[in-house]
């Protein structure tokens, strides 16, 4: 009896985990590049949960890669990757992975994300010249018609094990393989990859979750009401 | 719970600051060389619930239980697309086609930088903005001038009741910068030079990168309509999905609150 309670608890505990990663999805319906993030549990092994754990559903994070819509911005320093892969920047120690190319000139002329971390090409850091910046489909960086440096595009087996990091961009993890690069990018220059957040679905999720929760709330006091009619009516005559 | 209320919040402000910008823009769709500026939207750090470990099964869990806190503005980035020239017929509009920007002299001894290029004669024949800002380098046109002349590499020809022949009286310089995106709006349509915009690289029209000028004609602004409409259709849905999460996250509160009776 108890533990049914802490079984519905558990779950409305799944309920607001999930209303948080649907809230932040939809918070970010219109952040560059966003991936959005989609919860499922996992029931636990009926044999195990028999047992000790009452916390008997785990929860899991997968983030969906499947690529935003292409905003035309006009902007020469707006770069999208029309096929798989991540712009490479880099804060001086870590490597960041991100396909939101929304770059700019920093002053020293170095080419930088909104967060100031350098862009990388195949020769490190990409300096500039002040000038008209054009990148070519295959990554090639050229101001006023002579060539810089080309981008530096890779991609992942399993991007999955990836961290989301803020601004769009990933992280590797100690699971994470090594990158492989990618030969034939399709860099397209003036667009913006949308994020990938469909408000149909955020919205049928947050319907789904306030009603799981709600019924797993119901659970919970009908249990209650059980127990207090166990406890002070049973055995009365 | 109360993480989503706020995550919630973060991206209706976001969506805030998206509309105060939208009508910033239409605002100025009829200034003359206003640069529209687009907001740019970041997600927010990520809680790591669950490292990757080891499960009860003996497994690993393929990925790490990461929740994000919502959205933020970063940037609101202006475009210097040049706008669509427009023919004024006036002498003293000036257009820059192309990449740089005028200079005037502000009142503290300080350059601004316009696209602005509706300039004014003051009462003593200088060459100033619609503030009463002079051009900088300044220029002065004599009192006998019939006719100013400039031409697409900035040379200010004049011609007077008493010659024929167009003589020089001065040439207008532009500034270009590394970084135009980092420049600072400061009003009047002029912009001021900070870190991040780097130095002005001061040179002659036609030089150096710089755009050609055109007289007679002005820059309009770069806003296109439709394309602000469309932001903010996007961004009042975003608000009104946003509020959507507050409300469940709201009623998800309530309903834990009502479990004890």
């Amino acid at each position: 009896m108890i533990k049914g309670i802490h079984t519905s608890a558990m779950a409305m505990r799944q309920g607001i985990l999930r209303q948080e990663i649907t809230a932040d999805n939809l918070a970010n319906a219109n952040t560059t590049a966003f991936k959005r993030d989609r919860m499922f549990a996992r029931e636990l092994l009926a044999a195990e949960s028999a047992q000790s754990n009452p916390l008997s559903i785990e929860t899991e994070r997968w983030t969906d890669f499947a690529p935003g819509a292409f905003n035309p911005t006009g902007d020469s320093f707006d770069l999208a990757l029309q096929n798989r892969g991540f712009f490479v920047v880099s804060d001086g120690t870590n490597e960041f992975y991100t396909r939101n190319g929304h770059f700019e000139r920093s002053a020293d002329g170095q080419m930088v994300d909104v967060m100031g971390r350098a862009v990388q090409g195949e020769g490190g850091n990409i300096t500039q010249p002040a000038g008209l910046m054009t990148v070519s489909p295959d990554g090639t960086v050229s101001v006023d018609g002579t060539v810089i440096d080309r981008l530096r595009v890779v991609n992942f087996d399993d991007p999955q094990t990836l961290l989301k990091a803020a601004g769009s961009a990933f992280i590797r993890s100690e699971e994470t393989a090594a990158e492989l690069p990618v030969e034939s990018p399709v860099v397209r220059q003036g667009f913006l990859e949308g994020s990938n957040v469909d408000a149909v679905h955020e919205m049928v999720n947050m319907i789904s979750t306030a009603r799981t929760y709600e019924i797993n709330a119901r659970l919970l006091t009908t249990q209650d009401e059980t127990l207090r009619h166990t406890v002070n009516e049973v055995g009365r005559v | 719970m109360i993480k989503s209320l706020y995550t919630a919040a973060s991206g209706m402000n976001a969506q805030q600051t998206q509309l105060d910008n939208i009508a910033n823009n239409i605002a100025n769709a009829n200034t003359t060389g206003f640069k529209r500026s687009r907001v740019e939207f970041q997600d927010l750090v990520y809680e790591n619930l669950r490292g990757v470990a080891p499960t009860a099964q003996g497994t690993t869990v393929p990925s790490e239980l990461q929740v994000g806190g919502g959205a933020r503005v970063v940037a609101a980035v202006k475009n210097f697309e040049t706008g669509s020239p427009q023919s004024t017929g006036n002498a003293l509009d000036i257009m820059i086609r192309g990449e740089g920007f005028f200079q005037v002299l502000m009142p503290d001894g300080t350059i601004g930088y316009t696209r602005d290029g509706s300039w004014k004669l003051s009462s003593e024949g200088q060459i100033v903005n619609s503030d009463g800002l002079p051009l900088e380098p300044p220029m002065t046109i004599p009192t006998d001038a019939v006719g100013i002349m400039i031409d697409p590499d900035g040379r200010v020809l004049i011609t007077t009741t008493t010659t024929t022949e167009p003589s020089e009286i001065g040439r207008i310089e532009l500034a270009r910068f590394i970084n135009p995106a980092g420049l600072s709006n400061i009003g009047g349509n002029l912009y001021k030079q900070t870190v991040a915009s780097g130095d002005p690289l001061v040179a002659e029209p036609g030089i150096d990168g710089n755009g050609t000028l055109d007289q007679g004609y002005l820059e309009a602004s770069n806003v296109k309509i439709v394309n602000e409409m469309i932001a903010l259709i996007t961004a009042q849905r975003s608000y009104e999905l946003n509020s959507k999460s507050v409300r469940t996250a709201d009623d998800m509160i309530g309903i834990a609150a009502n479990l004890k009776r």
